[in-house]
């Protein structure tokens, strides 16, 4: 059911528009990242660095709207819990950008000497992590709260994945003494990846609190 | 545009109408005012004839060792026509009775009421100025026209000689006619006086005001507050309105018939004046302050019903309160009206010649209204000015009646 | 935790027309509750059952039980004198007595008949007027007419008033909503301060205020209860999907 007052109920639809375009911007921004780190194309990193200024934007356009309808509407029930979750959860939206952005910087500069098997292995981990994400932004627009938890837990996964991968690259690195500058990056690559599943799991938690008033505290 | 210039056009026609009737109004009642006035203002003064009175001890059957009572009862009639024989040397019998219908009929009553003042006076002559006759009183006021054949006058030929005689040596006076407002009504004009319609019309408003108001107060609360809505609450409310505007004659007949028929009550006195007045009156006082009571809002009763007041509480303490100024006023307007009725009091009799100023409501009397319209029946002329100084005293009474409401009510008004 | 006033299958009438629809709802001693919906929702109505208010009312008809202090207030042996004298009442327009403000005050004692005594009785309104915040305001002023008082003042004088005859309950029937902002938390302040001695029931057309000053809230709307619990519940996470969308301004 809309809010009777027109005013309102436009404001919170242009807070759930405006999240939604920042979903569909980062999910964008996840694959061009990842097909930076496989095609180390420059050009497409300059893109996913220049539009990651658009995920700050919206989150400043987010902010403020919140920050008015506090003031002006005392939002209750409901639309207090999405308000205040909006806030943190743009707040992770917007280092997931950032995270993305260090992935394509480092990934055109790894040089093409790089074994297939890691950039496999890092693809994976960045795919599971794409879907993570991807997933999780449905479960924030759909509310559905156990797909929340589902999701929240397979952050797990990413996190295995990420230590196998740094094992991986230690490994390569002791027998390249070349390598290390690539295995910096990898590994920067990597943690990046491993930090956006973190993330992730914040973002549903706080859709946890907005579907039931209190965290998820199992 | 156009549109507003006719509108302020009409605005202004509308006022101008209305001005103009203001003005018609103002314009018709200083005419009446004027009118009354005029006429009227002749019954504050009346004629006098400076006389010399000899106080002949033999023509008295009273001395000053006399008590009050003896010199009550006995007439001076005599010492009036020895005066008259001491003032006008060697008249014929009949210029004699024509100088003594100069001098008002009650000559002897004057001598009298001097009398029982100064005793002392007896053996001694003392000059007087006696009132003249209505006749005499009217010529001097100028009344009566002089100038037609003496058949058509009632002052003949040779009252005239002596009238101009009179005035000529400057004893014919005119004095502030105190007797208007100390006498009750008398055949004779120039003695006529107001006080006992005045006093029997006050006695009659009292009982009235006495018996209307409770009752009507209490009758209104009870119907007001206590009963509950329903088609007998609406029959009754109905039927008091209806009253109100029941023709007031007929309150005179219900006077009549159970009071003096079914209560034997005394006839002609303003006890049964007032009560018959009194339910004319009562309708009005309780539409007066039925529509009190329904003005005060209902949040005042519910405040204090809120702290645990009982309904009787609730009604006594905050509410009538309220509702007494415009009860008040509905009361004193209605005794106005009940003031100015005939109608009512024709039927108990109480309009009628009473020459005694009635002591109590159980003494017979006449009412004010009443007693214009007795006067305005006389043929004699001299009464002709005193219905007018009625009419006037009457119109005084309102007014001052209706400021009184004014008042009253400015002063018991709680702003809430 | 104790209930002061329980009240089980309340129903209202007015004439046909059903006003309260079975409605079961209990009040916590020393707590401020809060009655809120739409308007027309019955919550007004519901009020003046407590202290019997509606009897007031020829065409309304009350069933149901309703205790307090486990004494049936509609049983023939209560005086409703005697129960109004327990549960007191102040109204959406402050409707202070054309008399004094000291009579304003005493007249419920005086009606009570708690004393005699001029000097106890003088007591008796200052202790109101100063629960009531208003002594200070009108100490040198105690003859003026209640009337010549602004408002916030009115409303105030009518609460020391209900507090004059020493109640336990205080009914509120939206006490602010004829008054300012700051008279009003003016008000809301003292509601909280009042709470401690007595136990208020506020029905209030203001969510805000509702979360600002009470400890429970209960929902009504068109004549039912739909939802009652803790104020920062019903405000953060109601139950009931009705609830959440009254709250959140979706209808009323």
């Amino acid at each position: 059911m809309p809010h009777t007052d027109k005013n309102y109920e436009n404001q919170i639809n242009s807070i759930n528009e405006k999240l939604v375009k920042m979903g569909s911007i980062l999910e964008q921004q996840f694959s061009d990242a990842l097909k930076v780190v496989a095609s180390r194309d420059q050009n497409l990193a300059n893109t996913v660095i220049e539009k990651d200024s658009l995920i700050n934007q919206l989150n400043h356009e987010i902010s403020d709207l919140v920050f008015q309808i506090i003031a002006m509407r005392q939002p209750m029930a409901d639309d207090l819990r999405f308000l205040f979750c909006s806030i943190k959860i743009i707040r992770d939206l917007e280092r997931i950008g950032d995270h993305l952005t260090t992935v394509a910087k480092k990934g055109y500069r790894v040089s093409t000497n790089i074994p297939d098997q890691l950039i496999e292995k890092l693809e994976i981990l960045g795919g599971k992590a794409s879907l993570m994400t991807h997933d999780a932004l449905n479960c924030l627009f759909d509310r559905k709260i156990a797909d929340a938890d589902k999701i929240a837990e397979r952050d797990h996964v990413i996190d295995e994945l990420h230590a196998s991968f740094i094992k991986d690259v230690l490994s390569y690195m002791k027998e390249h003494d070349d390598f290390i500058p690539d295995s910096l990056a990898l590994i920067q690559i990597s943690k990046g990846i491993e930090r956006i599943g973190d993330y992730v799991t914040n973002i549903m938690e706080e859709v946890h609190f907005l579907i039931e008033g209190k965290y998820n505290n199992s | 545009m156009s549109n507003i210039k006719k509108r302020l056009s009409a605005e202004r026609r509308f006022k101008f109408y209305g001005q103009v009737g203001v003005f018609l109004s103002l314009l018709f009642v200083s005419l009446l005012i004027i009118k009354i006035f005029s006429t009227g203002s002749g019954a504050f003064f009346r004629t006098t004839i400076e006389t010399d009175i000899f106080f002949d001890p033999e023509l008295m059957n009273v001395d000053q060792n006399s008590s009050d009572k003896e010199i009550s009862r006995a007439s001076f009639e005599k010492l009036a026509d020895g005066v008259i024989d001491f003032n006008f040397k060697n008249l014929s019998e009949d210029e004699f009775i024509k100088i003594r219908e100069m001098y008002t009929r009650r000559f002897d009553y004057q001598l009298r009421d001097y009398f029982l003042k100064n005793k002392e006076v007896i053996n001694n002559t003392v000059t007087l100025e006696i009132s003249a006759s209505s006749d005499l009183d009217q010529i001097v006021k100028g009344n009566y026209p002089r100038n037609v054949p003496e058949s058509q006058r009632k002052i003949n030929d040779y009252q005239l000689t002596i009238l101009d005689e009179l005035t000529s040596k400057e004893k014919i006076g005119s004095t502030f006619n105190l007797w208007f407002f100390t006498n009750g009504d008398s055949r004779d004009p120039e003695t006529a006086g107001i006080l006992g319609a005045i006093m029997g019309s006050l006695y009659a408003l009292m009982i009235c005001l006495v018996f209307a108001f409770p009752i009507g107060l209490f009758a209104s609360v009870y119907l007001e507050e206590f009963t509950k809505p329903g088609k007998m609450t609406d029959l009754i409310e109905v039927n008091i309105n209806n009253l109100a505007a029941v023709p007031s004659i007929v309150f005179g007949l219900l006077g009549l018939g159970m009071l003096i028929g079914v209560f034997n009550m005394p006839f002609q006195v303003p006890l049964v004046g007032g009560l018959t007045l009194g339910f004319m009156t009562l309708p009005t006082i309780i539409i007066a302050c039925r529509s009190s009571l329904r003005a005060v809002p209902p949040s005042i009763r519910h405040g204090a019903l809120a702290l645990g007041a009982t309904k009787v509480q609730t009604t006594f303490h905050h509410v009538v309160p309220l509702a007494l100024p415009g009860t008040l006023t509905g009361t004193i307007i209605g005794m106005a009206q009940a003031l100015g009725e005939t109608a009512p009091l024709l039927m108990v009799g109480m309009v009628a010649f009473v020459m005694e100023i009635p002591g109590g409501p159980l003494d017979p009397a006449t009412g004010l209204p009443s007693q214009i319209y007795l006067w305005s029946e006389s043929a004699e002329r001299g009464f002709i000015e005193k219905t007018s100084a009625g009419i006037m005293l009457l119109l005084l009474f309102l007014i001052v009646m209706n400021l009184a409401a004014i008042l009253i009510r400015r002063k018991v008004e709680v702003k809430w | 935790m104790v209930n002061i006033i329980s009240t089980k299958n309340v129903n209202v009438h007015y004439g046909d027309k059903q006003a309260i629809n079975n409605i079961s709802l209990d009040f916590m001693k020393n707590k401020v509750t809060a009655l809120i919906g739409p308007s027309g929702c019955g919550k007004s109505t519901f009020l003046r059952c407590l202290n019997r208010m509606n009897d007031v009312i020829e065409i309304c008809k009350v069933e149901g039980q309703i205790y307090m202090n486990d004494t049936d207030i509609y049983s023939n042996e209560i005086e409703v004198e005697h129960l109004r004298e327990k549960i007191g009442m102040v109204f959406q327009k402050p409707n202070p007595f054309p008399k004094s403000i000291f009579d304003n005050v005493a007249y419920g004692p005086r009606i009570h008949g708690f004393t005699d005594k001029k000097n106890e009785m003088d007591e008796i309104v200052v202790t109101a007027l100063k629960k009531a915040g208003l002594f200070e305001e009108v100490k040198d002023r105690l003859d003026d007419l209640g009337t010549s008082l602004s408002g916030g003042q009115q409303q105030r004088l009518c609460i020391a008033r209900a507090i004059a005859v020493k109640p336990e309950v205080i009914l509120m029937d939206e006490p602010c909503s004829a008054l300012d902002p700051i008279a009003t938390s003016i008000i809301e302040e003292l509601i909280t301060e009042l709470k401690e001695s007595y136990t208020i029931i506020i029905v209030t057309h203001s969510m805000q205020q509702a979360a600002r000053v009470s400890d429970k809230t209960a929902f009504f709307h068109l004549g039912n209860l739909i939802e009652e619990g803790d104020t920062t519940k019903i405000f953060t996470k109601p139950d009931n999907q009705k609830t959440n969308d009254y709250i959140t301004g979706r209808f009323g």
